[in-house]
């Protein structure tokens, strides 16, 4: 015991001695202090022009498209509104993440466009890459064939052709909107006397691969 | 008695004269008067050359994007006396990115300077992080584990889509023939490098910013270059 208590002094100045050494050195030094403020990615439908579908054929002799429906009919009906607020904290703006389309009363060959304008509501440059087609609530729900840009029944059989009339993926700065368009052309194996309801949704990127 | 007495008196006389033969030698002196004018060591930052992102040429041909910006102050300064005319350096350089987000590169080229009068070795260099919004500390990881460079990235616990992934990427290099923004020359090892009296060096600072950076959030960072006199290494204890 006493030879440990004689070695406690020892280690001490021994230890003492080492850092004597490291702080005798003369030094300085530099700091660089960096912050990040990360920006947000937010692309939304608009919050204050509502979108707006309206109903096309294409004339038999010309192939023009015309609008309204073949021979002044008051046939199908169609509606479409937005639906999700949201809000970037950042920014500050408003808009919505969801267009909803119901279409009643459609038949083959019936058309319907609709306009719509899309925001970037964040703070950091965006890529509208494509839509999401989702079928939300039909009786019998069309499934979302990417590759062939249609809702397809059971069978697989385009029921509902979607043209997205703009080219994507485009490029919207922040602050900034485009207006788009998507067209819906009603095919053959539609149902007869039924509501077909859709949602689209947005997907972006901040950089393209 | 007496002869004691008499004794005594002899003994007194032998003494003084043989102390009177010691005072008696011609004498002289010489002397060294030193004087140590001490250098002293300020190492800090002189100037920034640039500081930009990559936003307006990374994909050449497409709109260009106007979103962050980079901005640097230079803070606790301090002049030296031994120069003439004097040298102000800065301790500390902030830098901030606005509006990060993935795939965002940002640099900041600036003057490391020796305002003092000995050389210089950076000793070493340390980065640390945190996540502000989370009130994480983010974790430095030596990518390319030579200990000479900086190289590597912040691990932030929660990341946007993992956990424990890499936010931010940084890297500080010496361009030793830097000339200008668009002409950096080589990069080197900064870690170990002398940087001579009144002498400045270009560093790099970049900055990264990855896919695993959070939105909204802030990431703070620092990094602390230690120079220390060139010869500590070999220095003994005092």
């Amino acid at each position: 015991m006493n030879k440990r208590i004689a070695a406690l002094p020892l280690i001490i100045i021994i230890g003492l001695g080492i850092l004597g050494f490291a702080y005798a050195m003369w030094k300085d030094q530099a700091v660089i202090k960096g912050t990040v403020e990360m920006g947000s990615l937010n692309m939304a439908f608009d919050y204050v022009e509502p979108p707006m579908c309206a109903e096309f054929y294409k004339d038999p002799a010309t192939g023009e498209l015309i609008p309204g429906e073949y021979e002044d009919k008051d046939v199908g009906q169609q509606s479409c509104w937005y639906e999700d607020y949201v809000k970037d904290t950042h920014s500050g703006e408003e808009g919505f993440k969801t267009l909803t389309i119901d279409v009643t009363n459609a038949y083959p060959s019936y058309r319907v466009h609709v306009t719509f304008i899309v925001h970037n509501i964040g703070t950091v440059v965006g890529y509208l890459t494509e839509y999401n087609f989702e079928d939300y609530g039909s009786d019998e729900p069309l499934t979302w064939n990417s590759a062939l840009m249609a809702f397809v029944n059971e069978a697989g059989q385009p029921v509902i052709d979607i043209e997205v009339t703009n080219t994507l993926p485009i490029q919207i700065d922040p602050c900034h909107s485009n207006k788009m368009e998507i067209d819906m052309h009603f095919k053959q194996p539609l149902l007869e006397w039924y509501t077909y309801k859709f949602k689209v949704t947005i997907n972006c990127v901040n950089e393209l691969e | 008695m007496n002869k004691k007495i008499m004794g005594m008196f002899a003994l007194l006389v032998v003494a003084l004269a043989a102390c009177g033969y010691a005072y008696a030698t011609w004498v002289d002196t010489l002397a060294i008067k030193g004087t140590v004018h001490m250098g002293d060591l300020i190492v800090g930052i002189l100037d920034v050359k640039e500081a930009d992102d990559n936003e307006m040429e990374k994909y050449p041909g497409e709109p260009n994007k106007w979103v962050n910006t980079v901005e640097y102050d230079l803070l606790d300064s301090e002049t030296s006396v031994h120069h003439t005319p004097a040298v102000t350096v800065y301790h500390t350089m902030t830098v901030k990115l606005t509006v990060g987000y993935p795939c965002l590169d940002a640099w900041v080229v600036f003057d490391l300077k020796n305002a003092g009068t000995i050389p210089v070795k950076i000793k070493g260099i340390t980065v640390t992080g945190k996540d502000t919004k989370d009130v994480e500390d983010l974790t430095w990881v030596d990518e390319d584990t030579d200990p000479t460079t900086i190289v590597g990235g912040l691990k932030d616990p929660t990341g946007q889509f993992n956990l424990d992934a890499i936010v931010l990427n940084l890297e500080v290099w010496k361009l030793p023939d830097y000339a200008g923004p668009d002409d950096w020359g080589g990069k080197e090892a900064p870690i170990g490098s002398q940087i001579h009296p009144c002498t400045a060096v270009p560093v790099l600072l970049w900055l990264n910013v990855k896919q695993e950076a959070e939105e909204c959030h802030t990431y703070e960072f620092t990094i602390t270059i230690e120079a220390a006199q060139w010869n500590w290494e070999v220095c003994e204890a005092p």
